[in-house]
């Protein structure tokens, strides 16, 4: 199965998924107003490509904490 | 609250390339020094190897070298744009890493801590204020009666609570979470614990299930079953779309658990940057990918080398290579594209050769 296949299938289980718990709009990652002064908003400043690994979750340590990225 | 989404093909091929260009600049985003391998508590689930007593003192690195390669680091990358956390055994532990935060903070990190929590006195918490804390994890593994049997020390719970409450009165620091470790004793009680949290107002839970390493290999009944585990997978998606809107609930970057959940779980997908974004300088000067893994995947020492020559040299089996280390296991596997073998500690742990696939877990 080439590349693209196999995302397309991993799209369609993870829609289907969703529905089936009740989700059946796709949005965004939340963001917990009272609280985003505190938790790391990584959809924040950071273009949407690059969401993903810009901040990285280490297992064990701290939430990772970009200035740079938040005063850009 | 209702924070699922899914990902369209093109917004995955965008990230699959994105790792890509990642494992070729690998900028380091992450550092960690493990600062001690002494601790407070002697818990039956620890996933370190940390010891209670001095033994392993002799072998810390002193701190006039820690800031050389801090200094050193901040010449090769921004230092803006790194989180330097302090973990352990427990850091507090060593009153001396409050001098290194302070130097890291004038050097442009941004610093943290894990914590246990034992030590969180009000003395203490102004001392981490005053040196610019900026993130800061504390564990709490449950309600008072797991907690305290977990962490081997009856009173433990209301203790870390006392410190939570303090640290929620003045949140001088920019993130927080509580990381809480999911097992055997605590899986079926997670509704009641994260009630408790929302009371104490605390903003984040990471719930990271218990793995086989350390102390945690020699304690079986804690471990979760495969059930189990799509027990707290189907918690955390229940709980991120029905829950209370004060708290956010997460799953740890532990491993990839397939399309099913993989957009119900975290506000991401899984993505292991150990070695990648992800370096650490641990207590005895060695290098490696993050703490967690095996240390068969020690790469150079500070004491030879500087961290920056190391990880500019030594790390093609964390980048290029982890594709051959992991064969034996997930090659034909089409998850690979997203998983590439889920979280790096998985892998050759001392009980366990090859990695303890997590999707294998919840596959059904």
């Amino acid at each position: 199965m080439d590349r693209r296949e196999f995302l397309k299938k991993f799209v369609a289980l993870s829609s289907a998924s969703l529905i089936i718990n009740g989700c059946t709009q796709p949005q965004n990652p939340s963001t917990n107003k009272r609280f985003e002064d505190i938790v790391p908003n990584t959809t924040k400043n950071i273009p949407p490509k690059k969401v993903e690994e810009s901040m990285p979750v280490a297992v064990y340590g701290p939430p990772s904490y970009f200035e740079g990225s938040q005063n850009e | 609250m209702n924070n699922q989404k899914v990902f369209d093909i093109d917004t995955l091929i965008e990230i699959i390339d994105h790792r890509e260009e990642l494992r070729e600049t690998h900028p380091l985003h992450y550092l960690f020094w493990e600062s001690t391998l002494r601790c407070n508590l002697d818990c039956l689930h620890c996933g370190s190897d940390c010891v209670k007593d001095n033994s392993s003192k002799a072998r810390e690195i002193d701190v006039k070298l820690i800031k050389k390669e801090l200094i050193d680091i901040a010449k090769h990358y921004n230092p803006k744009e790194i989180t330097f956390a302090i973990i352990g055994g427990e850091p507090l532990v060593r009153d001396d890493i409050l001098e290194v935060g302070a130097f890291a903070n004038e050097l442009g990190y941004n610093w943290g801590i894990t914590t246990n929590g034992m030590l969180l006195s009000d003395e203490k918490i102004a001392q981490l204020k005053e040196a610019n804390l900026k993130t800061i994890s504390v564990s709490l593994d449950g309600l008072e009666p797991h907690h305290d049997q977990l962490r081997n020390h009856k009173g433990s719970h209301k203790i870390v609570t006392k410190g939570l409450k303090r640290l929620m009165a003045d949140r001088f620091f920019k993130a927080f979470d509580i990381i809480c470790c999911v097992n055997g004793l605590n899986i079926d009680h997670l509704g009641e614990f994260v009630k408790e949290l929302v009371e104490l107002e605390i903003p984040q839970v990471r719930f990271t299930p218990i793995f086989s390493h350390g102390r945690a290999s020699e304690n079986n009944h804690l471990m979760l079953t495969d059930a189990q585990v799509r027990q707290l997978l189907e918690f955390i998606a229940d709980y991120r779309k029905n829950g209370d809107s004060r708290i956010v609930v997460t799953l740890s970057e532990e491993g990839y658990y397939g399309a099913e959940f993989e957009c119900q779980i975290r506000d991401g997908l899984h993505y292991c940057g150990s070695g990648v974004q992800i370096g650490t300088i641990l207590h005895d000067g060695g290098v490696m990918g993050c703490p967690s893994a095996s240390r068969k995947f020690v790469v150079g020492n500070i004491k030879e080398s500087s961290f920056v020559d190391i990880w500019n040299k030594k790390f093609y089996q964390y980048r290029n290579g982890k594709k051959e280390l992991f064969s034996s296991q997930c090659a034909g596997c089409e998850d690979w594209i997203l998983c590439e073998g889920g979280g790096f500690h998985l892998l050759d742990q001392k009980n366990y050769d090859g990695t303890m696939c997590q999707y294998a877990k919840v596959k059904g």
